[in-house]
């Protein structure tokens, strides 16, 4: 029994230090900030944070599910943008905000779905295929809204306003609305990556599609579901944004998908599948976030943040092979 | 017969583990070299400090008489030493010109000479007499057969004087083999040295002029001509220890059919009938191409069909899909282990509980506990070499990767286990232990479909031999009343027997 145990904590001793990496990245941040500014180690600063990568971080949990299973979501900040226009006019037509949540959600799940389709059952390139739908769903944003803004306030029932407007911007004990919402979101994701069947099946479709298939997991299924929960947390990315902003915009969410895949990869998901956890994206997400804010208050200008995140990337990235190289090596 | 490559007193020490310890190689003009050891005996150690990409600790490098130091593959190649690697490094978008001439075309103003790399190509093509390969042949269309061929002509290119060929056939039939050997005698003809690595002793004898046996990184005597001892004295010699017979001796007890497929059509098959009864091996034997996997796969739901039906104890049972195939009791151990049959970046545990989700869970919730109690017990029921459960497949040598697999199956009660080539690359005492393993699980009850191109394996191991040729199964045959040649006859076509047709109907 001593002998499984120690096996045990080999085993989360190997996950914790690929987390710890991501970790270390974080806290180095955060000091640095610290010292050389005076208003980043404050309360509230702190909350604007969480407020400015809740909607990436909600994205790059789903984003996460399609790169461990090997795939590419080049689609997500279009199917933001979707969802944000299926909001407003459903709003419009009248049903319940809470029945507009849920058809908003459903919508980006057929986005995946349709996605899911294209890669299993039309065998496309999963990068060209979520290239394509990118186009069609932002496309679609443009139909659905008419090509302009619709603003939440003219939409939204007298009842369902306040609602909404507390989801956007309201707080509990101070922290807003969303970021509970993302915290949510990103711990159940986390069990379904982590303790079920389908977490497990997903790992191994992303790490050998072959032979997760001739273990007689349906990989075609698993695959698209992976694509359904990217796509569902998009549609939720989107409710977020637009009850944040009071309004959707036809360009809602554009480029979101590159915070998002950058987000998950310098959280340590591997763009060759197999591998990464969706506390690794959270925190990618917040290197990212906490890294502009940082760089706003110390005055640096946006477009040196560009070619700063751009190094994080590398780096990030490059510090995780490295360390898979030196695990190789030792063997 | 002039002495090319001397290597004296090598040794190599890596952190706990000496690699090699006063290795002493002389190889001669014309001269085929065997180089024989299990796994780990440190033959590919020795063959990457003769390419440069390991420096001795100690010893000396001489070729031609002169002491030479080798520091990577291309100061190897430029002293005329060539490796052709069990896996090869060819570029398969390219044409065979194009890779034998890889990052030496020939300019002219500017720009590539193709006129002159194909020329030269087509010369060394002729010098083999491989007609049946084009130098504007894409390699991706090939064989692996003629991609090993294009790997030759890759190192005559260099003028290569030493020549290694490490594990060569190991993918290749029977025939495929002989053009090999033919293709080989011609280096020897032109006073090549070869070093010749193989875990195949019967296709040595063939071919061998002298041996040098490593065993755990010691060279068990001095190099010896090959007609000077027996094949059983050479394996007792690399594995030290005695091994009455390569193949564990057993009496199967041997009950009804309860396996039959009918009717297996695709685009490369054509199977009528074929059947296994309980407890029983069934070998499948054929030459590359002859459709023996792709027969699995049909049987296994891996690849679409056109007819197929299986009946499980005279009720026909779906196998639309592997799901289904496991479902109904059938497992499929592939060929290619690495590609097919592990996912290499995930742990021990994960790859074998990858078909027994629901054995380890509940409510679609994974039980830790149960997951690694169920991987450790195969573990440890299979021997399984790993320091822990958290290792990655990747890390595990061939023989524990396939046992890897099998603890996969075994891990979900089947009644029939399909292996493809189960002992490929595998060394002597790691296919011992899979042998043993197969006996004891037809001890069970199992029944066993068992795909090889190692006749002998076939003969020893199976109780019935199905052959195969062309798509089709042209005769089936008692394994203790057949030998070798019979065997051949069938699968080359030259023998059918259609009214003695596995369970004919």
């Amino acid at each position: 029994m001593n002998n499984s145990n120690s096996v045990k904590n080999k085993i989360a001793r190997t996950k914790f230090a690929n987390f710890l990496g991501s970790m270390a990245g974080l806290f180095g941040l955060i000091i640095i900030f610290s010292v050389l500014t005076r208003t980043f180690l404050t309360v509230d600063n702190f909350i604007s944070i969480c407020l400015s990568v809740a909607v990436y971080a909600t994205l790059a949990c789903g984003i996460s599910f399609v790169l461990i299973i090997g795939g590419a979501e080049l689609s997500a900040g279009s199917v933001v943008g979707v969802s944000g226009a299926v909001f407003c006019v459903s709003l419009r037509a009248g049903i319940p905000a809470f029945a507009c949540i849920l058809i908003t959600l459903a919508c980006g799940m057929l986005c995946g779905l349709f996605n899911g389709f294209l890669v299993t059952k039309m065998h496309l390139i999963p990068f060209i295929a979520t290239l394509g739908t990118q186009y069609i769903f932002r496309g679609a944003t443009y139909i659905i809204s008419n090509g302009s803004s619709i603003s939440v306030r003219e939409v939204a029932s007298e009842g369902d306003l306040p609602v909404l407007k507390f989801i956007g911007s309201g707080k509990i004990l101070g922290i807003p609305m969303l970021v509970y919402i993302m915290v949510i979101c990103a711990i159940i994701l986390s069990i379904v990556l982590s303790k079920t069947v389908l977490g497990r099946k997903i790992f191994a479709t992303g790490s050998n599609v072959e032979a997760a298939r001739l273990s007689g997991i349906n990989t075609d299924k698993i695959t698209t579901i992976a694509y359904m929960f990217s796509g569902g947390m998009a549609g939720l990315a989107g409710v977020m944004l637009t009850t944040r902003l009071l309004s959707a915009q036809p360009t809602a969410g554009m480029s979101f998908e590159l915070e998002g895949i950058a987000a998950s990869v310098i959280g340590g998901v591997s763009m060759m599948g197999g591998q990464g956890t969706i506390p690794g994206a959270v925190m990618g997400a917040f290197i990212v976030g906490i890294m502009r804010n940082g760089l706003n208050l110390m005055g640096v200008n946006t477009f040196w943040q560009q070619i700063i995140t751009g190094v994080i990337i590398i780096v990030a990235v490059w510090a995780d092979i490295m360390r898979r190289r030196r695990e190789a090596s030792k063997k | 017969m002039g002495e090319i490559l001397r290597m004296e007193g090598i040794s190599k020490s890596f952190p706990g583990v000496k690699a090699l310890d006063n290795v002493n190689i002389v190889v001669n003009s014309g001269e085929v070299h065997a180089l024989l050891g299990e796994n780990g005996a440190g033959k590919s150690t020795l063959m990457k400090i003769l390419n440069g990409v390991y420096t001795p600790d100690e010893g000396k490098i001489f070729v031609k008489g002169k002491e030479v130091s080798i520091h990577n593959i291309k100061e190897a190649q430029e002293l005329g030493i060539s490796i052709i690697f069990q896996e090869f490094n060819l570029c398969p978008d390219l044409t065979v010109a194009d890779n034998v001439y890889i990052g030496r075309h020939k300019n002219r103003f500017g720009f590539v000479d193709a006129k002159y790399v194909e020329k030269e190509t087509q010369k060394i093509l002729d010098r083999f007499k491989l007609n049946m390969i084009k130098p504007g042949d894409v390699v991706m269309t090939m064989s692996v057969a003629q991609m090993q061929m294009v790997e030759i002509c890759k190192a005559m290119s260099f003028d290569s004087e030493v020549v290694v060929f490490d594990e060569p056939t190991a993918a290749l039939a029977e025939s495929e083999i002989e053009q090999l050997f033919m293709v080989i005698k011609q280096l020897q003809k032109e006073g090549k040295g070869i070093i010749y690595i193989s875990h195949r002793m019967e296709e040595l004898s063939k071919i061998a002029d002298r041996v040098t046996v490593l065993r755990d990184g010691q060279q068990v005597g001095d190099s010896f001509d090959f007609a000077s001892v027996t094949l059983d004295e050479l394996i007792n010699r690399m594995v030290g220890r005695t091994m009455d017979d390569k193949y564990p001796k057993h009496e199967r007890t041997i009950g009804e059919v309860f396996f039959e497929a009918n009717h297996i059509r695709n685009k490369k098959v054509n199977v009528k009938h074929i059947d296994v009864r309980k407890g029983e091996i069934l070998g499948i034997a054929g030459l590359m191409g002859a459709g023996r996997t792709e027969t699995a796969r049909a049987i296994f739901g891996a690849d679409p069909v056109s007819s197929i039906e299986v009946k499980i104890n005279g009720r026909k049972v779906g196998v639309g899909s592997p799901g289904q195939a496991i479902k109904n009791g059938i497992a499929y151990l592939t060929e290619d282990r690495k590609n097919e049959g592990l996912a290499l970046r995930l742990d021990c545990e994960k790859n074998i509980n990858m078909a027994s989700m629901k054995k380890i869970s509940k409510y679609g919730f994974v039980i830790n506990k149960t997951a690694e109690e169920n991987a450790k017990h195969y573990v440890d029921a299979l021997a399984v070499k790993t320091p822990k459960l958290g290792q990655l497949a990747q890390f595990l040598s061939g023989g524990n990767q396939q046992k890897l697999v099998l603890a996969k199956w075994l891990s979900r009660q089947v009644d029939l286990l399909i292996f493809d080539e189960p002992t490929r690359g595998i060394d002597v005492g790691a296919k011992f232990e899979i042998y043993k393993l197969m006996n004891e699980l037809s001890d069970q009850g199992v029944g066993i479909i068992m795909i090889s191109s190692e006749l002998p394996e076939l003969l020893g191991m199976s109780d019935r031999i199905a052959l195969m040729h062309e798509g089709s199964i042209v005769g089936e045959v008692e394994a203790k009343k057949t030998t070798q040649e019979e065997i051949m006859a069938y699968i080359t076509g030259l023998k059918t027997n259609e009214t003695e047709c596995v369970g004919n109907e």
